[in-house]
């Protein structure tokens, strides 16, 4: 069943050809590394925290905070273990310079489509097949496709200008704990994780933001760590982390 | 994804078969359907979920208008909806708001009670 499916799927790919299609990339190197304190200060702004709140919540001063933003001190372990708690982030996302770029022992499969609503069911056919080649369980993929789902949604119905034909990157790498998605767009700057969450009861009815509200409520309760950040030369760039089980069975 | 009206053969009652997965791409194209049938009378709706295999926040959103649309006519039953489908339903937290039937005649008999109360 899943052998004929991945058969299918990959005759999909190559009819779809021309600008979409399945590339095996290798990672990019010499994304710039961003150091702890302003990787601190980004992630800070984007959980909306102040200097007050989030000393308040480590035990420590606002000064402290704000000196370790600038890189003018180095938090103790401890302490950086309370901030990524307060941050609701790994430690390792604040300490690790390169944690976005991808290992170079990590395969990265990465599949380009057009900004068109008729190929969410590719996608979800390609992240499928991509993720039961890995094993990943059922249950963890129906998150990953949710999630995935929702993220890519959002960027052809909004992130281009409506009835231009513009392509987006949906890149996915493995380890042995983890799935990790990557979705790059050149279209408009859009950080989802800003949004408020919706009251979903009130999500029905017209409005951008009820539309964009309740799938990036999904995004977030179905993965375990999402990450966004803007390059004028990346553009848009969504990282979605899922810590998995592996399945038992038998993949591909 | 496909969509057909069946009839119920009873009165009010309006079924509506859905198949496959309900994404951004095809939810419009159900409210579409929906909106159609209840275009000239008040209706209550069943929708045969048993062959829904994915439901996104689009889908959903389209599900909760049906619903409140439907609300002063007895309303909107689901009928077995995958586990999948459920687990969506379940973690926007709107399981209290969409009603849901085992059989298309455990959905009847739910809004034909109701429309009796």
């Amino acid at each position: 069943m899943d052998r004929r499916a991945f058969v299918l799927s990959t005759r999909f790919f190559e009819e779809v050809g021309g600008e979409g299609g399945i590339d095996t990339v290798k990672p990019s190197h010499g994304i710039e590394a961003m150091d702890i304190g302003g990787r601190l200060r980004e992630l800070r702004k984007v959980r909306g925290m102040s200097l007050r709140n989030l000393a308040k919540k480590v035990g420590v001063s606002a000064s402290f905070i704000s000196q370790v933003e600038q890189n003018k001190c180095q938090p103790s372990l401890e302490t950086l273990r309370k901030i990524s708690e307060a941050l609701d982030v790994t430690t390792s996302y604040l300490l690790e310079a390169e944690r976005d770029e991808i290992s170079p022992s990590r395969e990265v499969v990465e599949i380009r489509l057009p900004n068109q609503l008729q190929y969410l069911s590719v996608l979800a056919e390609f992240v499928g097949s991509v993720c039961r080649s890995q094993k990943v369980s059922d249950e963890d993929l129906d998150d990953i496709l949710l999630a995935v789902d929702e993220a890519c949604t959002n960027i052809i119905k909004y992130a281009y200008q409506v009835g231009s034909i513009n392509y987006f990157r949906v890149r996915i790498s493995f380890d042995c704990e983890l799935v990790q998605v990557d979705l790059l767009d050149q279209g408009a700057k859009f950080n989802p994780l800003e949004m408020p969450l919706p009251d979903v009861k009130d999500t029905m009815g017209d409005g951008k933001e009820r539309d964009l509200s309740l799938g990036i409520y999904f995004m977030r309760k179905m993965m375990d760590e999402i990450r966004y950040r803007y390059t004028p030369n990346e553009g848009n760039h969504l990282t979605l982390i899922k810590r998995i089980s592996h399945s038992k069975g038998n993949g591909l | 994804m496909k969509i057909e009206v069946i009839d119920a053969g009873r009165g009010g009652i309006q079924l509506v078969k859905v198949e496959g997965r309900l994404d951004a791409n095809f939810s419009l194209q159900l409210e579409d359907e929906v909106d159609r049938l209840l275009e000239h009378k008040k209706e209550r709706i069943i929708l045969d979920f048993s062959d829904v295999t994915y439901l996104s926040s689009s889908g959903l959103r389209v599900l909760l208008s049906i619903n409140k649309e439907t609300e002063g006519s007895g309303g909107l039953v689901l009928v077995n909806p995958q586990e999948i489908v459920k687990r969506i339903i379940e973690v926007a937290e709107v399981d209290d708001l969409l009603v849901q039937a085992k059989t298309v005649e455990e959905a009847m008999a739910l809004l034909e009670a109701k429309g009796k109360s």
